[in-house]
């Protein structure tokens, strides 16, 4: 298009009216002479060209990366070749991490809700206003409900969220909740419940591999991904067991599209022909292991025939994977994994899975499951006051509210209804139950809980049923999101404080140890594009602020406020970051040196460390110090000890399917899709129907269906394939987003958290992804 | 080279430092002197849009900014960054740093109080004031002012490449007049500042171009 | 001493088909975003068998640098050039956009740069190369797919595997002559 071009005249016309009189206030000027003051652009001088050493956020894995930066300018990020968990590697995503910083969309300053919640209408604040609007609110809510649990505090795993906690515990509310039981919480409870640690697989030098519901070559997780394929030793044997013929399946020697729920069945199985055919280890049994007679008694009925006609698969084929097992023992691996529950007795299936192991001593040695090494770090001994006015956790005084979420159809014989017990007392206590958690809250039971906090999760995406998660929200009096970016959290929040990139930021020492012991940090790449901050600075402003509002304190002693003041903010967040970080490796010469030079340190060169607990004295963090093989916490509870086969529910109806979820390496659950590197890759999700039965349904490759759960339906095109059991449908999770704006982007393909039943895991309390069925209609 | 039509490129340069403000995020001091100022340019507006752009609350304003240029839930509608629309929909690409370098050429630099990247839309109808100013204040000596004609033109350009598309998008998105009547007005002003700046400055591609080579 | 024979094995077996080669090359090449402006690229090979019977392999691949190059022989402007080391280039001054080399490539590795205003294609990453840096797709790939090295040189792993393990190469029948080598 031509704009309308003007003459001198016409232009003269209009100046020589008042335009040209008019004197602004010098203080709106924003371009001024480069003499005024020193030129101050950037971290790099110009034109210098820098290769800094950091570790990667775009998903959990914190792999090495060295950013070649040209003049402040990120260009590329490159893996770091000598980083021992991430090998030198660096996926998809870790590439396109380099685009984050330069997102448009980013959030660029703290943003106050003007208009109604969810409308989108904001104003920009300072920091200053900022920090004392949440200081203030803080204080009001404590003095209306007079408990400081009244305000929920939500977060998800990563470098900075001590720091959130920090936040929190000035604050004393009881009720946080992380992502954990939307995570790998059932996992970590059923592998501890044996082991009483969650141990890590040497896939390096296993022998013989045995992975069921992971999809290690999509669902990227390192180094395991990379040592499953990369060191694959000559003869190493890999068995995939899952519904869908994923990546990982076609790098499998035999895959089995198991029956879903089923993979319980076919390990007792592998119990039951390793211990009837004398198969395991007697010694390690003898030494280390606890309860193995009722193992054997439970095991009795678990033969081979009982397993095929539950996970159809053929009953000789299971019983040559038990001796194969057992052969290549002890380098041989049950594969832990590392996902959300699927079922309602995931702690049981997990819990089966390490007793496999355990009994043929496929434990702390190499080629074995062993348990993860550390590097201790110099804590900072800092103690929060006690408030009085802090009420123990909502969900974990809301027995008996969540049978609501477990349906009778999917709860197990042996566990009862509902979480039988204290609903999060088996992980950390912080992290709570989200399912749980959330049901108390919308029932004001056993109180009020008003204010809600979000740092880096986004429950509106992440949480199934979003309906619920919102009604929610309405309760809340004061929502405060902490994020890098507009997440459909951050949308219904009243004020939005943007985080810094992980490019941009200092992080802190954390320890990331596999079989491998390896602390990392990050150390800022560029300077801030924004105005954004770190939770670091986040919480010392907002303590800042609320150590000036007298009510916010007069349920401590005074002199306790006094040593708050001192410890807290003088001692730790008043000071410059990087003496944090010096503080924490301060025991290790040169340490803090190496983590500039290389992100990482490893005391003794990264060396595997075997066999520290393979010494019969050493005491296994379980009731009786043993490897349980009969759980004596659980008989305690009241719950089944031993991991009896539960069946699963039957599909609800002739023309229903059931629901699974998973991965693309190219995404990280919600919170990639927008960046432009990876739409290219991927720019919607299509649901994979199985070929007989789309045929069935009249459904043809690339045709709009809709899927129909109980809380949700969504529009999306059809996948039709071989690729998948005729029972069951698949879409990734990540698309189908609602937004006012039509994008390329947005409102593509259907949603994950919207079709998904809230079904709990009745020990964990996790959130189970594969208890969904749906109906699939041609549009 | 002729002298500069003085009092027309002092309304130049106003005209700039104010579609300056008007593309900044109104806060109180913002929004009070647009609100004192804007009448003075009721002539720009009628000519090269409809007039002048109703001014709304500042409530109104400052949600309409965040919704249309700031943050928006899954993107932002009409950013305001040369870069985004020049370089591939990423902040901080080849031409931020061209234009980083021509406000270093001219003797300029964004304060650093001021939390914006240098290819704001705001900065750059800043800058361009700014090199109308130096203009004004050399008398138009080509010789002097060489970096600031040539800057001027490149600014110039480069908003010439995405201001329709601009302009277009807060039509589309606008919930109130304030936007699209001054972007309307900005793009037709941006397409006609080839033809000012020789009429007004006596600067052109051609001159510019000679004092390229020479330099 | 003869000049270093550029060369890069392939090990498909390996590939996840994870992408991380495609982005890696996007960044370190200032290839823009799109779905036609790529110079390496991960097929997945067509599904094979019935369910639950199946097989499928992901085949990475780019600029073959052909030793018998098609692209170079059409080039009017002798732009498309190769290096003593067997790099297939363009030089982008020389570059006209007649696409005659897009039109002859039999493995589809140009397109049309609107940075360069020229046809571009991979480069073996030479600028990383000669400060001594492997190619971008080769070090960020998790397995290890590709093997970038000096075929002359005997004790180069890439030179080791073609050595030691049976290879192929890409549409023989074209009689190009690649340079890139795939693993059977």
């Amino acid at each position: 298009m031509i704009g309308n071009k003007m003459t001198r005249r016409k232009f003269l016309g209009i100046s020589a009216a008042s335009a040209a009189g008019v004197a602004f206030a010098p203080a709106l000027t924003r371009v001024v002479r480069a003499s005024e003051k020193t030129n101050d652009y950037s971290i790099l001088p110009k034109g210098k060209r820098e290769f800094i050493a950091s570790n990667c956020d775009m998903c959990v894995n914190k792999c090495g990366i060295i950013c070649e930066v040209v003049e402040g300018k990120l260009h590329k990020i490159n893996p770091n070749p000598k980083n021992i968990k991430s090998r030198g590697m660096l996926c998809a995503k870790g590439n396109a991490g380099a685009a984050l910083p330069y997102s448009p969309d980013r959030l660029k300053t703290p943003l106050l809700r003007t208009g109604k919640r969810g409308e989108g209408k904001w104003k920009e604040i300072s920091w200053d206003e900022a920090f004392k609007l949440v200081a203030k609110n803080l204080a009001d809510l404590k003095e209306k409900y007079q408990n400081r649990s009244c305000v929920a505090f939500a977060s998800t795993e990563g470098f900075q969220e001590e720091f959130y906690y920090y936040l929190v515990n000035s604050f004393g509310s009881m009720n946080t909740v992380r992502h954990t039981t939307l995570c790998l919480s059932s996992n970590i409870q059923g592998w501890s419940s044996v082991f009483g640690v969650f141990p890590d697989a040497d896939l390096q030098h296993a022998e013989y591999v045995i992975m069921l519901g992971s999809d290690r070559a999509q669902a990227l997780i390192t180094p395991d991904s990379v040592d499953f394929q990369r060191f694959k030793p000559k003869g190493q044997k890999l068995i995939v067991l899952d519904p869908r013929f994923t990546e990982t399946a076609a790098k499998a020697d035999r895959w089995y599209p198991v029956k879903p729920r089923t993979d319980q069945a076919f390990v007792l199985a592998l119990i039951n022909v390793i211990i009837s055919e004398n198969l395991y280890d007697h010694a390690f049994v003898e030494t280390y292991t606890y309860g193995f007679e009722e193992l054997k008694n439970l095991v009795v009925e678990y033969t081979p025939e009982w397993a095929q006609a539950k996970c159809e698969i053929p009953a000789d084929e299971i019983r040559q994977i038990a001796r194969e097992f057992a052969y290549h023992a002890p380098r041989s691996v049950i594969y832990p994994g590392r996902r959300s529950a699927f079922y309602p007795n995931e702690v049981y299936i997990r819990q089966t899975f390490a007793i496999l192991a355990a009994i043929c001593g496929c434990w702390d040695t190499i080629g074995a499951v062993v348990p993860k090494s550390s590097v201790k770090l110099n804590m900072h001994n800092v103690i929060f006051p006690f408030f009085m006015l802090s009420q123990p956790r909502v969900d974990k005084q809301a027995v008996g509210l969540v049978k609501d979420v477990v349906p009778d159809s999917v709860a197990c014989p042996m566990v009862g209804t509902g979480l039988p017990v204290d609903s999060c007392a088996f992980l950390s206590e912080k992290d709570g139950s989200w399912g749980s958690f959330r049901e108390a809250v919308l029932q004001d039971n056993p109180y009020p809980v008003r204010g809600f906090f979000c740092f880096k999760q986004n429950p509106v995406q992440s949480v199934p049923n979003v309906q619920k998660t919102l009604t929610m929200f309405e309760k809340m009096e004061f929502i405060c999101v902490i994020e890098q970016q507009m997440s459909d959290t951050a949308w219904y929040a009243d004020l939005v404080l943007p985080h810094s990139t992980y490019l941009e930021s200092w992080d802190p020492v954390h320890n990331l140890g596999g079989i491998e012991p390896i602390v990392e940090f990050r150390q800022p790449v560029i300077k801030p594009l924004f105005d954004t901050k770190t939770m670091f600075e986040i919480a010392g402003g907002i303590i800042h602020e609320m150590v000036k509002i007298p009510s916010l304190w007069d349920d401590i002693e005074p002199a306790d406020f006094e040593a708050f003041k001192k410890d807290i903010l003088e001692g730790v967040l008043d000071k410059p970051i990087v003496e944090y970080i010096q503080h924490q490796v301060l025991e290790y010469p040169g340490a803090f040196e190496e983590l500039l030079k290389e992100g990482f340190y490893t005391p003794d060169g990264g060396k595997a460390r075997y066999g520290s607990t393979r010494n019969p004295d050493f005491r296994f963090k379980t009731k009786t110090g043993k490897i349980e093989l009969f759980n004596e916490r659980y008989k305690e509870f009241g719950l089944f000890p031993l991991p009896k086969y539960c069946e699963p529910s039957a599909l609800p109806g002739p023309d229903q399917y059931r629901f699974l979820v998973g991965r693309t390496a190219w995404n990280t659950h919600t919170s990639t899709q927008n960046n432009p590197y990876l739409w290219e890759i991927q720019k919607e999700n299509t649901i994979w129907i199985n070929t007989a039965e789309a045929k069935k349904l009249g459904i043809s490759q690339g045709d709009e269906v809709r899927v129909k759960s109980k809380v949700s339906e969504q529009t999306i095109k059809a996948y039709v394939t071989e690729k998948i059991r005729p029972d069951c449908v698949f879409y990734v999770n990540g698309w189908g987003r609602q937004s006012p704006w039509m994008s390329q982007i947005y409102k593509r393909g259907a949603s994950e958290s919207e079709i998904l039943e809230d079904v709990l895991d009745t020990i964990s309390g996790s959130m189970c992804m594969h208890e969904t069925f749906v109906t699939i209609t041609k549009i | 080279m002729k002298n500069p039509n003085l009092q027309a490129a002092l309304a130049l340069k106003n005209i700039f430092f104010c579609l300056g403000l008007i593309f900044r995020y109104p806060d109180e001091t913002v929004y009070t002197e647009i609100r004192q100022k804007l009448e003075a340019f009721d002539g720009f507006f009628s000519e090269y849009g409809e007039g002048l752009p109703p001014l709304p609350r500042v409530s109104d304003l400052q949600g309409e900014y965040v919704s249309l240029f700031v943050n928006n839930k899954g993107f932002v509608p009409a950013l305001p960054y040369a870069s985004f629309h020049m370089d591939q929909g990423q902040l901080m690409g080849r031409t931020y740093f061209r234009i980083r370098h021509i406000l270093e050429e001219s003797g300029f630099r964004l304060d650093a109080s001021a939390p914006e990247l240098e290819d704001h839309l705001s900065i750059l109808l800043e800058s361009c004031a700014a090199l109308v100013r130096i203009i004004i204040e050399k008398n138009g000596d080509s010789s002097k002012c060489q970096n600031a004609n040539a800057g001027l033109l490149e600014l110039r350009s480069c908003m010439e490449h995405w201001v329709d598309d601009f302009a277009e998008k807060v039509t589309l998105h606008a919930s109130m007049d304030f936007y699209r009547i001054s972007s309307e007005a900005l793009k037709n002003f941006i397409h006609d500042l080839d033809n000012i700046f020789n009429q007004v400055l006596g600067v052109n591609q051609k001159n510019s171009h000679i004092t390229e080579v020479n330099r | 001493m003869a000049d270093k024979q550029y060369a890069i094995v392939l090990d498909t077996k390996k590939c996840l088909n994870c992408k991380a080669c495609t982005v890696a090359c996007k960044f370190e090449n200032f290839v823009p975003v799109g779905d036609d402006t790529y110079r390496i690229w991960v097929t997945e090979m067509p599904l094979q068998g019935k369910f639950p019977r199946l097989h499928q392999e992901y085949q990475p691949s780019q600029c073959q640098h052909c030793e018998n190059a098609p692209c170079e022989k059409v080039c009017p402007t002798k732009a498309t050039f190769r290096t003593r080391e067997g790099v297939v280039l363009v030089d982008y001054k020389k570059c006209i956009l007649c696409k005659a080399c897009m039109a002859a490539c039999p493995y589809d590795a140009r397109f049309v740069s609107d940075l360069h205003e020229a046809v571009e294609k991979c480069t073996f990453c030479m600028h990383r190369v000669s400060e001594g840096r492997e190619p971008a797709c080769v070090e960020t790939c998790p397995t290890k797919v590709r093997v970038f090295g000096d075929m002359n040189d005997p004790a180069s792993d890439a030179a080791r595997l073609l050595s030691s393990r049976q290879h192929y190469q890409l549409k023989p029948e074209k009689n190009t002559r690649p340079r890139l080598f795939y693993l059977a």
